[in-house]
This record gives structure tokens, sequence and C-alpha cells, in this order.
């Protein structure tokens, strides 16, 4: 047996096959055939199966005319009533005209219907396309294996800059520039990654704070950024 | 289906179906019963069947089984009739059919 997905995907042609067939068949061999569907133990079977039973309904619409015929009409030629002059005008008003001349019981198909052929090939696609494994493009990469060690978080300075110019290194007053450069520059050799939180005073002079954002610029810290700025706003 | 004596077009394949039915006359066989035993495709095995069922050679009746209790459903069974097992040995001695393949 097969998985259900397979099968309900084979049945979907066997069901639009089916509609080629007299409609007297059609209930009969939809189930016949729908029930001969799980013998097939492999996907190739199933498919050809479908597709065998595709062709099947095809002839079957073809030849059960002449199967169900009493005997001995079977091969009785066709007598085709000559078309009178004013017949043929009125006929050839009649919008398809040229594709369907002659309509009632004894009318000769003068063309295939190819929709019922149509739906059966979108049918067989899907059950195709529904019933190919997944195509699955993968680089195979290796990847490290183990724990990554534990990334030390950085030390962050707080320097505070008050109204009046004074600043302060972590709460510590610095006597001045220089120092601040000192300071900085121990800290840039301890760890590079540290991180300065300016606090400037909302009276402070620029010119202080510009000092101080050079100071840090000399000292290669490349993390520096304004904290508490909702005072200025 | 009808049925009645009709003249009936045998071919290589239908050939093959009948010996199918012929190896066991009493024995019912499944489209995918005759299928194996014939090695007809399926395009080619079910009109064979429909055609010689409506000529009276064979007949045909659904599986007796509970779909729900079998896990599956009823396959329809074919079964060759006396008066087609009469014309498809006539047929053979017509054919001088020497096992699977006319001489």
């Amino acid at each position: 047996m097969r998985r259900p997905e397979i099968q309900h995907a084979y049945a979907l042609p066997l069901r639009g096959a089916v509609r080629l067939v007299p409609a007297h068949l059609r209930a009969r061999l939809q189930e016949e055939w729908l029930a001969e569907l799980p013998f097939r133990a492999r996907l190739g079977q199933a498919l050809g199966f479908a597709l065998g039973c595709c062709w099947a309904a095809a002839v079957i619409r073809v030849q059960s005319p002449a199967w169900e015929a009493p005997a001995g009409s079977a091969g009785a030629p066709r007598v085709l009533r000559p078309v009178a002059a004013h017949e043929r005008t009125a006929l050839a008003r009649r919008p398809g005209y040229l594709r369907t001349p002659a309509r009632g019981a004894d009318a000769a198909l003068c063309e295939i219907n190819t929709t019922p052929l149509i739906d059966v090939m979108l049918v067989l696609l899907v059950a195709l396309i529904m019933s190919l494994p997944v195509l699955t493009h993968a680089v195979k990469l290796e990847l490290p294996a183990g724990v990554a060690p534990p990334v030390p978080p950085a030390s962050v300075v707080e320097i505070d800059i008050d109204a009046d110019g004074t600043i302060a290194w972590n709460g510590t007053a610095v006597a001045g520039l220089a120092q601040l450069d000192e300071y900085l520059h121990r800290q840039a050799a301890a760890d590079p990654g540290a991180q300065i939180h300016l606090h400037p005073d909302r009276r402070t002079r620029y010119d202080v704070v510009a000092q101080v954002l050079a100071a840090t610029q000399r000292s290669h810290l490349r993390h520096v950024g304004f904290a508490g700025t909702s005072e200025f706003r | 289906m009808g049925s009645g004596r009709r003249k009936i077009r045998v071919s290589l394949q239908t050939l093959r179906v009948l010996e199918a039915f012929l190896e066991r006359s009493g024995e019912e066989l499944s489209g995918s019963d005759v299928q194996k035993r014939s090695r007809v495709a399926s395009g080619t095995l079910y009109p064979i069947l429909l055609r010689l069922e409506a000529a009276g050679w064979f007949v045909s009746r659904w599986e007796s089984i509970d779909p729900a209790a079998a896990g599956r459903p009823r396959r329809r069974l074919y079964r060759i009739t006396p008066a087609g097992l009469a014309q498809a040995t006539e047929v053979f001695c017509g054919f001088n059919f020497v096992r699977g393949v006319p001489a």
C-alpha cells in the first residue's frame, strides 16, 4: 500500500479520466480504478497505472458506442439528409454553425472535445509535480563545535562635567585636562573597548566639552557617547 | 453492459487476457490480477475487459468485502462465462495458440 498523500495524488488523474467515459460507466470505473490503485506498490507502477487509466478512458470513450450498439447495426452506414438551400442560409446565421453544423441525437461529431483532455493533462501535471521529491540545495559547512568563551563586559567610565567646567572621573574630580589625558590613556591601555559616558551639565560651556571629546580622541577610545541627554531637550 | 454473441476483434493483447482467464477458468480475477498474469498495460487492459464483458464473454461483480474492515475499497472481479470460454477456446484453436504467443 502506498502513502495516503501519494495515493491521493494519483487519484486525481483517475477522477479526471473517468470524465471521458460514457456516463453510465463513470461511477463503476472510478471506483474500480481507485480500488486497484493501492495494489501498485511502487511509485512508477502507480504513475503508470494512472496514465494507463487515462488512456483507457479515452479508448473506452471512442470504442464503447460500437460495443453497446445492437448487434448488426454497428456497421450500418449513416445516411445524412441533404440540407436544402433555404436551410443552409438559416443555419449559416446561427452562431457556431461552422463548428457544429448539425445538431440532434443523430448528429455526427465534427470535432474532438478537447476540454476533458486538457483537464486530464493538467491533473496529471499536478500529480507529477506533487509526487516529485523535494529538491534541496544545501551547502555542507563544518561549523566549530563546543561552547564559545564568554565575552567579558566592557568597562564603563562615567565622566561628569559641571557647570563651572569641573571634570569628574567616575565621581572623582580631575585636576585638569592633563590628568584626564593620563586617565584616558591608562584606560585605553587596560581596555581598548571601554565605554566613555559623558554627563555634561546643561550650563557647561561647549569649549570644555569639546576639549574632553578631543582628549578621548587622542586616547583612541572609540566608544564615546553622551548619556542622559534628556535634559537638553 | 450488453450481452449476446458478437464478433470480437481479437488482438494479441486480447489473447493474453483470455489466456489469463483460461489458466483458471472458474476463478474471479481483478484488474491487477489480470495485469500481472497477462502483462497487458492498464491502458489496454480495461478497454478489453469492458469489450469482452459487453460481448458476454465475461461477467463482473463487486468484491464481497467490508471496505472498513479490510482497510481498502472493494475491487471489481471478472470471471469468464461458459459462452466466453467456448468462444475463447475456439479462438485459440484458430490461432494454433502455443503458450502465450500465437504460432
